[in-house]
Order: C-alpha cells, then sequence, then structure tokens
C-alpha cells in the first residue's frame, strides 16, 4: 500500500507540481484545490499533507484550527509565499495546536526541496501503513511490572578539546512483539495514564548500573536522565532518587536531571523545594529544550539549574533559519553569562560544530558525535573518537 | 519569431518530473496576462495582488524565477495601489513569457 498525501492548495499549478514530484516519488498524492470542500469529504487522515497558508475561502491556519479539532495525526508540511516569520510562527501554532508540523515549503516551491521532504516522510510513512506499534496501557503496564525498558546512551563530548563529558540516557522498550520501541510510541500514554515516575524508576534501575561499566573503561562524566513533569509535582522524588542512586554503585558518575521548561510551568514553591532539595543531594540539574517554553528567564532566575541545553530544534534549523541562528547564539551567551554548562544538542555537522565553538558552547551532543548506543559499545565509540579527534584534528581546529 | 535576432531564450532548470507541465503552466500564465490587464482596467487592486501572490509562488517551482520576481513585484504594487508599477511588471511577465524555451 502506497502511503498517501493531499496537497492543500488553492493554485491548481502548485498542486500539479507536487503530485507529479509526489507520484514519482511512489506516494498515493490527490489535490484539494478547495480546503473546505476537503475537509467535509475527507475522512481518512493521508499521511501527508501539504497545506497552503493563503487561500481564499478558508486560509491555512483555519484548516490548522479544524485538523486539531479532529485530533488529525497526519504529518504537515506548511507552504506559503509569505515570509519566513510567518511560516515559522505558523508552524509553532500548528504545534501548540498539537498537530504533527514535519517541514515547511517556502515557495516559490523548489522541487528538489519538496523531493527531500516527501523522501523523509515516505521512510517515516512506511510503518504507519503496514501499522506502526501502538502499545497498549495494559502492555505498558506489564511492561513497567517487568521491566521490559533498555537503555541507549548518547554521548556528550567539550567543543574545547573533544573530551567526555557524558552520556544522556535515553529509554528504549524491548517490546516482546514490537521489538525495540522509541520513546514517542509509549512515553504520552504514561504520561496520560499516570505512570511517567514508575517508567522514570524503570530508566533509573535500568541505567544505573551502567555507570559502574562506564567508570571501569575510564568514562567518567555526567548520567543525564529526563524528568517528566509528574516527577516536580511529589515532594519524596528527591529522596526517591537518592534512595536509587545509592543501591547502585555510580562511583565516578555524576546524575543529573533534564527538566523540559514546559514541564516547569507548575507551582513555584513546589518546584523549589524539589529541584532544590535534589540539588542538596548532589544531583546535577539541567533545563531542558531551553526556548521552547514560556517562562525560561523567570525559572533560571529561580531554580538552581546548573546546565542550560539549548533546544535541538534550533540549532538544526539555525544554519538556514536567521532567527533560529539568534536564538541559539544568544541562550548560549545567556548560560555562560549565568555561569552554567552550556549543551547544544543536534549537533550532526562539522559546520554546526565549529559555529557553537566559535560562540563558547560548552558541550555538544549529537550524531556528528554519535548516535545513541548500548553502554557495552560506548568503549569502542570512545577509541574511535579519540583517536580521531587527535589524527584529524576533528575537534580542534 | 527567430530567436537569433530575437530576445535571448530562457531555459528553465527544471525537474525531470515536471518537464512536461510547463506547457500548461506556460498557457496559464498567458492566461493571468489579459486577467492583469483586467484588474488594472478596473483597478481591482485584490484581484491584482492575489494574482502577483499567485505567480510569486509558482514561477520559481517550475525553474522560471522572473515570473516569481515578477509576481513578487505585482503583489507588492498592488499593496501600494500603485498601477504604473503593476504595467511596468505585466509587460515584464509579457515579454518574458514567449522567450521560454523547453529543456530538451
Amino acid at each position: 500500500m502506497l502511503p498517501t498525501l493531499v496537497v492543500v492548495d488553492d493554485q491548481p499549478e502548485l498542486c500539479d507540481l507536487v503530485l507529479a514530484v509526489a507520484k514519482a516519488d511512489g506516494y498515493d498524492a490527490t489535490a484539494a484545490i478547495d480546503p473546505i470542500e476537503w475537509l467535509l469529504r475527507t475522512e481518512a487522515a493521508p499521511d501527508v499533507i501539504i497545506l497552503d497558508l493563503m487561500m481564499p475561502g478558508m486560509d491555512g491556519i483555519e484548516v490548522l484550527r479544524k485538523l486539531a479539532e479532529r485530533g488529525q495525526k497526519s504529518r504537515i508540511i506548511l507552504s506559503s509565499a509569505h515570509s519566513e516569520r510567518v511560516l515559522d510562527s505558523s508552524m509553532r501554532l500548528a504545534k501548540a495546536l498539537g498537530l504533527n508540523i514535519v517541514g515547511r515549503l517556502p515557495k516559490p516551491v523548489k522541487p528538489a526541496q519538496l523531493r527531500d521532504l516527501l523522501r523523509q516522510q515516505m521512510a517515516l510513512a512506511r510503518p504507519a501503513t503496514t501499522g506502526a506499534p501502538q502499545p497498549t496501557l495494559d502492555e505498558l503496564q506489564e511492561a513497567i511490572r517487568e521491566n521490559q525498558f533498555v537503555i541507549h546512551f548518547q554521548p556528550q563530548v567539550a567543543f574545547s578539546d573533544g573530551h567526555f563529558v557524558g552520556v544522556e540516557a535515553l529509554m528504549r522498550w524491548q517490546h516482546p512483539r514490537h521489538g525495540l520501541l522509541a520513546p514517542g510510541t509509549f512515553v504520552g500514554l504514561a504520561e496520560s495514564s499516570g505512570l511517567a515516575l514508575p517508567l522514570t524508576h524503570c530508566a533509573m534501575e535500568r541505567g544505573l548500573p551502567d555507570c559502574g561499566f562506564l567508570h571501569q573503561h575510564g568514562l567518567d562524566g555526567t548520567v543525564s536522565f529526563n524528568l517528566p513533569p509528574a516527577a516536580l509535582n511529589d515532594v519524596r522524588f528527591p529522596e526517591e532518587m537518592t534512595a536509587l542512586v545509592e543501591r547502585y554503585q555510580t562511583d565516578g558518575m555524576k546524575i543529573l536531571f533534564e527538566i523540559t521548561e514546559t514541564s516547569l510551568a507548575s507551582d513555584v514553591t513546589m518546584l523549589l523545594d524539589i529541584l532544590t532539595r535534589l540539588r542538596l543531594k548532589g544531583f546535577a540539574l539541567s533545563i531542558d529544550d531551553f526556548g521552547t517554553g514560556h517562562s525560561s528567564l523567570s525559572m533560571l532566575h529561580q531554580m538552581p539549574f546548573t546546565e542550560l541545553k539549548v533546544d535541538l530544534n534550533f540549532v538544526l534549523v539555525a544554519e538556514a533559519d536567521t532567527t533560529a541562528h539568534v536564538i541559539v547564539e544568544k541562550s548560549v551567551a545567556l548560560g555562560r553569562e549565568l555561569g552554567l554548562k552550556v549543551v547544544a544538542e543536534g549537533v550532526e555537522n562539522q559546520l554546526t560544530w565549529n559555529w557553537l565553538k566559535d560562540i563558547g558552547c560548552d558541550v555538544a551532543q549529537g550524531y556528528h558525535i554519535a548516535r545513541p548506543m548500548p553502554a557495552a559499545e560506548l568503549p569502542a565509540w570512545w577509541k574511535t573518537w579519540h583517536t580521531r579527534s587527535i589524527a584529524a584534528g576533528f575537534t580542534d581546529r | 519569431m527567430t530567436l537569433t535576432n530575437g530576445p535571448e531564450p530562457y531555459v528553465p532548470d527544471v525537474h525531470p518530473a515536471i518537464k512536461n507541465l510547463i506547457p500548461g503552466y506556460l498557457a496559464s500564465r498567458r492566461q493571468d496576462l489579459a486577467k492583469l490587464d483586467a484588474g488594472m482596467a478596473n483597478s481591482d487592486f485584490l484581484a491584482l495582488r492575489k494574482l502577483g501572490h499567485n505567480l510569486k509562488g509558482s514561477g520559481g517551482a517550475y525553474g522560471l524565477l522572473p515570473i516569481s520576481q515578477f509576481g513578487a513585484e505585482i503583489e507588492a504594487a498592488a499593496l501600494a495601489s500603485d498601477l504604473d508599477r503593476i504595467r511596468a511588471a505585466a509587460r515584464a511577465l509579457a515579454a518574458f513569457l514567449p522567450r521560454v524555451v523547453l529543456p530538451d
């Protein structure tokens, strides 16, 4: 079965073009010139929607609102001949509405760019059409009881000389039927069903034993775990984490909790209580996805963070997006001025590495350094990275 | 028209999948010239702006970037209710269309 695509655009010429490129790339593609008529007649959600923002009758923003009301899960690419800023704000709005925005297509559309976007989505659309794994609540409860989870670690290195700084612990579910599942398939279910904290315990219980292994191989540094919002509403959390860490030999590793900005939107007194006690108990704290929430500066001012993690999505597009470029630069400068360690995620090429190093970012994480991997593979990765960084001047120009 | 004595031909650099769509696209743009004339005659700046916006958004996609540039000029001029600028851009579009030669 071919992945399905609908282009919603009042310009027939643009529809023809998208259809030609999409069909050439193996999509079952159709066009909708009239968004109102399309919304009325369409029932099944296509895998991909390319939506023009400026249309007579009903503009693209109104269409997004309607799609959100339906709980539409299609991957959406926004297209417009308006300025980049209009596209950016539309994308932000769509994300705030809970829609799955996967790209943007400034007009005039570049066919090569369109093809690249469609090919990316093709790779994602295939599993969806053949039945993407959708674990049930019962399965998740059983997985937590049996701790069916494994941890993959993504290394972090210093921009200064490439030395090992630590790892971020990233959860995977070794599902008995579906195989290895990424967090995106189960974290939302856990959070909506009150299982986020038990899931965090599972992650810690799987990840902490590996600290000893890393220490034995000379990979001393920070192990970062992501905290769910639920952890910030439970005053027992710091004690529970202390007890958990004491059960394992974490040796030279320091434990850090990453807290997303969006999860900080709760009771400030409670947050201060929990975060301060976590610090007193020896944990480091990182404000994650910095720049995506609504309370960054106030939270930075009030909470005892030790690290600022610049949001991946800004870093990934900074090369082509002036606004994102400025946000990353200013975030790095802000973090440094406040005495925080500044970590950039999404370092995927040498150009990004060079730029972030030049603007004073401390720590790099991303595919340019390494993909997430089981702990057992980290010593071999380190050997290769270390050799490469010295021999090729890879890390220090 | 003889190309040797006339204006320089314009060969669009176009994605193979859409090469066959170019004649239809050009035919629609020739119809746009009449719509531009009508819009200017009626000082219908809303219609002119929309025409300009559509030209801006589509030309480059077919490897015809000058059409996007004329469209941007028409859209901006319509926003400023500037008929002279619209007329100049429409003339430039009319002069450009016959220059387009399809790639082999």
